[in-house]
């Protein structure tokens, strides 16, 4: 029976079904947390071991979905090639924003690390959470991270910041949608930018440009 | 073809990003490098946008699909985190906190500046 649930069909085939599920899942019940990426990973997770199907089948079974994420990432330039003319009017608040906003999750993961006894691997897996997971995942790759933590990390981010980030502002009575724009983008990337564009246009155009700006700092900086 | 076409170009600009990846000096992701690649292609008209759209388009929309198998490694690592996961999730949380202060208030504190600047 375990020689007929393998082989790229079987697992690229499982994949799509789980992901489209999880997609249906999250359109029907709109809650930001039940996020569909995150849903897939636990339900795939829960068939394989359900089954008993080794991870390493599944890992070679579904490796063609592994090889696509170079292209994707590739094609990020082109959000932000789209965006130029905001990134124009607003030149010195992204930049300054996003670079501080890069310093402090990179700063504040190492010392936090630090502070709760946590390992080398780990804080190197939790370095670049706050980008989008193409860019964390090649930097976890790069510094000799795990890429799982990498990825479960950035999607929690995402979700948390999307969620805390506009309560804190109308918390806090802060009218200044550059500034909510940039911190969507910056301090939960993706997710964080599908909110900004509920928000608004300015938002969404600033969150989006946020992201790629600070993913390209943290690749820099994590040189460092 | 046109799609063939679409998929040629995205796919040799990631093999030019590995390359590159491999000759610098440093450790720099090379899917970083072709992304990089690209921007400066569209910014000199190099390519157009149209010119590989649809291929970008499919792997744009559907972008969280391509990390499932990335996810579900968790399994094979879960060994390596399965202590610490309490410490894991309070420095996610405290650190997501510090990155949104740090930039909303570097924002606010910029467009309050610029705002001096241009009424003077």
């Amino acid at each position: 029976m375990n020689e007929l649930l393998n082989g790229p069909f079987f697992f690229t085939g499982l994949c799509l079904i789980v992901y489209l599920l999880a997609c249906r899942l999250q359109r029907i019940t709109r809650k930001t947390w039940l996020n569909p990426l995150l849903v897939s990973i636990l339900i795939l997770i829960g068939i394989l071991l359900v089954l008993r199907i080794p991870y390493a089948h599944f890992k070679e079974g579904s490796s063609v979905i592994a090889m696509m994420l170079t292209p994707a990432t590739c094609v990020l330039a082109i959000p932000m090639y789209n965006q130029r003319k905001i990134l124009k009017q607003n030149l010195t608040a992204i930049l300054i924003g996003t670079f501080l906003g890069a310093l402090s999750s990179i700063l504040s993961v190492t010392l936090l690390c630090r502070i709760f006894g946590l390992n080398e691997l780990i804080t190197r897996s939790l370095l670049p959470k706050s980008v989008t997971t193409p860019i964390a995942v090649s930097v976890c790759e790069v510094s000799g991270g795990l890429p799982a933590i990498t990825v479960a990390a950035v999607i929690l981010t995402g979700i948390l910041g999307s969620i805390v980030i506009p309560l804190l502002f109308t918390k806090l009575k802060i009218k200044n949608s550059v500034a909510l724009g940039i911190t969507l983008g910056t301090a939960s990337h993706a997710m964080g930018t599908s909110k900004a564009i509920e928000i608004g246009e300015q938002e969404g155009g600033l969150s989006g440009l946020a992201i790629g700006i600070t993913g390209i700092f943290t690749v820099i900086l994590s040189l460092l | 073809m046109k799609i063939l076409k679409q998929i040629t170009i995205v796919f040799l600009l990631c093999w030019l990003g590995e390359v590159i990846s491999a000759l610098l000096p440093f450790a720099f992701p090379g899917s970083i490098v072709a992304m990089l690649l690209l921007l400066g292609c569209l910014s000199t008209s190099l390519l157009r946008i149209e010119d590989i759209s649809g291929f970008a388009g499919f792997l744009l929309a559907n972008m969280a699909f391509f990390f499932i198998p990335a996810g579900v490694s968790i399994l094979d690592s879960f060994g390596a985190i399965q202590n610490d996961l309490l410490p894991i999730l309070a420095v996610i949380v405290l650190s997501t906190l510090i990155t949104a202060a740090v930039t909303c208030g570097s924002i606010l504190l910029i467009t309050k500046l610029q705002k001096r600047g241009s009424a003077r």
